[in-house]
């Protein structure tokens, strides 16, 4: 399917979801946490050697990595310029650690397993009143219409080429939109059509 | 039996459809006219989508605007853009989300699953993703996924509208086999020639019911003289 | 939550996933392309309203949290949610109900000033007042430093707070949604 997690599989893929994201909350809020050298050393540690552990090739991980590497590359210049080399070594810890690890679980856990954790997270707010299964229909209706989109998208964006106007926002978004909320109403009718009595 | 009784629409000051009263026993049903004629309005006021602004719309004894949850039950209903319709990423999950609101067991809805994929020759796509499907494997996959319900009365609103020649005879085939009652609203007039009864709308207005040998020509004389009239 | 809110919100979050391919101009200090994505917020909010706005938002960010590349670039993930920017992914969700909410109560009156306003508050205001704070405390740089880094993106969230109200009153005439 259309996502970031890698298709082949490594042994860090078979890792249960929850524990994936348990672990990277733990290790998120730690190494806020901590000022303590040793500690913020073994989890710069951990991050680093993790997508080594797991074979994870070079290329997608740069992909997902690189926007924030260049952005915590110049808070590190920046901390530097003011002299704080305290606060250049923490923010580059900090950031290079939870970046690393969100990554490498992004790159090796499904979005369908993903979303199905976060449903058993989010459950306790079935007593505020949110239903945990109108929210995973919500969800799936989304990753089922995202492709949909794209390609409307690209069909406009196609026939504003003719007129010149394909780098223009509103003459691409006006016609978008139009026709997702005549899509909406259609879609809203077939799934009452199809039996569905959620509310 | 589908029994409309002085059944009329309206949208705010808009009259999609004048009162209309007749029964639908047929087998096949062919509802045809042009753009804004009321034949979709028609087509959904069979299962309820549209409730009706006079009158009463009944399926086998069943009020659409009071007993809606058991009409949409009986009655299945395809759109023009199997676009608008999928709603689950993958092929195998579309096909269950009917299944799921009527709230079938877990072995059954697999099985009637199975059998569905089967019958129209989609088991290799079983776990596509849908946005991927050709245009023509959409439509299949909307049909089934209607289909799979086994709804006593079908409705087919365009069904061959956007697809291709050869996706049309696909699509054809498959409505011509089904076991059930079905109601096709369509432009293509070649499809339609062996239907039981042909059901021509104009400007809201039922203005022929008859065998395809006398509907169709009627109609076609009509849009003849629309275009000159132009 | 009825069916027509789960559809707008699902629907919504894939037009803001979509705004993501439309470039706009590449600011040259910043090397990211900027992208019409951020207008989601706004015409979320501008066309939903408050409620389903904000819910198209949440379903947007969550989906890219679960690792769909739904960012400009192809780029999603938790890590999003946990770096530096991570206040302004979360501002998006509050930005859209604060647009939502201001065109909800000028909504028989409104016209490209007002809609103009609605996605400034929302979409700019509440959306900094999330981002910059926590980019000042994750990134140890404080808040007035944050703030004048920040200010890089300014221009062109202000132009596209003025497509989103040209958009909004449009969709106004077109095909209202709020109100209906």
């Amino acid at each position: 399917m259309f996502e970031i997690c890698l298709s082949r599989v490594t042994w860090l893929h078979r890792v249960p979801a929850g524990i994936k994201l348990s672990v990277l909350a733990v290790a998120g809020a730690a190494v806020f946490l901590t000022d303590d050298r040793r500690v913020l050393a073994g989890l710069v540690g951990f991050a680093f050697s993790l997508p080594l552990l797991a074979w994870l090739p070079l290329r997608p991980l740069a992909r997902q990595v690189l926007p924030a590497a260049v952005l915590i590359a110049a808070l590190v210049v920046f901390h530097l310029a003011l002299g704080d080399a305290d606060s250049a070594v923490l923010v580059a810890a900090r950031l290079s650690t939870v970046i690393l690890l969100a990554v490498t679980l992004t790159l090796t856990t499904r979005a369908s397993a993903m979303v199905e954790a976060m449903e058993r997270i989010l459950a306790p707010l079935r007593f505020v009143g949110v239903s945990p299964a109108k929210a995973g229909f919500t969800l799936s209706l989304a990753i089922r219409f995202i492709p949909v989109l794209f390609a409307i998208t690209g069909e406009i964006r196609e026939a504003q080429k003719v007129r010149g106007l394909e780098r223009s926002v509103v003459a691409v978004a006006l016609p978008l939109l139009v026709r997702t909320l005549r899509m909406a109403d259609d879609l809203s009718e077939a799934i009452a059509a199809r039996a569905y009595d959620g509310d | 039996m589908i029994e409309l009784n002085g059944v009329s629409v309206r949208f705010g000051d808009l009259t999609a459809l004048y009162p209309v009263s007749l029964s639908l026993a047929e087998r096949r049903v062919a509802v045809v006219g042009s753009n804004g004629s009321g034949k979709s309005t028609f087509a959904r006021l069979l299962n309820g989508l549209v409730v009706p602004s006079t009158g009463e719309v009944r399926v086998d004894g069943l009020s659409t605007a009071r007993d809606a949850r058991a009409v949409r039950r009986k009655v299945g209903f395809v759109f023009q853009n199997p676009d608008n319709q999928i709603v689950y990423p993958l092929v195998e999950e579309d096909i269950a989300f009917g299944l799921k609101n009527l709230k079938l067991p877990k072995a059954e809805i697999a099985a009637r699953v199975d059998a569905v994929l089967t019958r129209y020759g989609m088991e290799a796509l079983r776990t596509r993703p849908a946005h991927l499907l050709s245009g023509g494997q959409k439509q299949m996959l909307a049909i089934s996924a209607v289909l799979v319900m086994e709804p006593d009365y079908v409705v087919f609103d365009e069904p061959t509208t956007l697809l291709d020649l050869r996706n049309k005879r696909r699509v054809a085939r498959a409505i011509a086999g089904l076991p059930q009652t079905a109601v096709v609203v369509s432009h293509d007039l070649e499809f339609l020639a062996d239907f039981e009864r042909v059901l021509v709308f104009d400007a809201g207005r039922l203005v022929c019911d008859g065998p395809p040998a006398t509907a169709i020509p009627f109609y076609r004389d009509l849009m003849a003289a629309e275009a000159d009239g132009v | 939550m009825t069916v027509k809110d789960m559809v707008y919100a699902a629907l919504f979050a894939a037009v803001t996933a979509a705004l993501g391919l439309l470039p706009m101009v590449v600011v040259p200090m910043v090397a990211a392309p900027i992208t019409a994505q951020s207008l989601g917020v706004m015409l979320a909010g501008g066309i939903l309203g408050a409620k389903r706005g904000a819910l198209a938002l949440a379903v947007f960010t969550a989906l890219a949290a679960a690792g769909l590349p739904l960012y400009a670039g192809g780029r999603g993930g938790i890590g999003l949610f946990l770096g530096p920017t991570g206040g302004f992914a979360l501002g998006y969700v509050l930005g859209a109900f604060l647009t939502g909410w201001l065109t909800e109560r000028m909504w028989s009156r409104l016209n490209a000033v007002k809609a103009f306003v609605a996605g400034v508050a929302g979409g700019i205001g509440m959306v900094y007042l999330l981002g910059i704070p926590w980019l000042g405390a994750v990134a140890r740089i404080g808040l007035h430093k944050a703030f004048i880094g920040s200010m890089v993106f300014l221009p062109g969230d202000l132009l596209k707070a003025a497509l989103a109200a040209v958009i909004v009153v449009a969709i106004k005439k077109a095909y209202p949604i709020i109100g209906k």
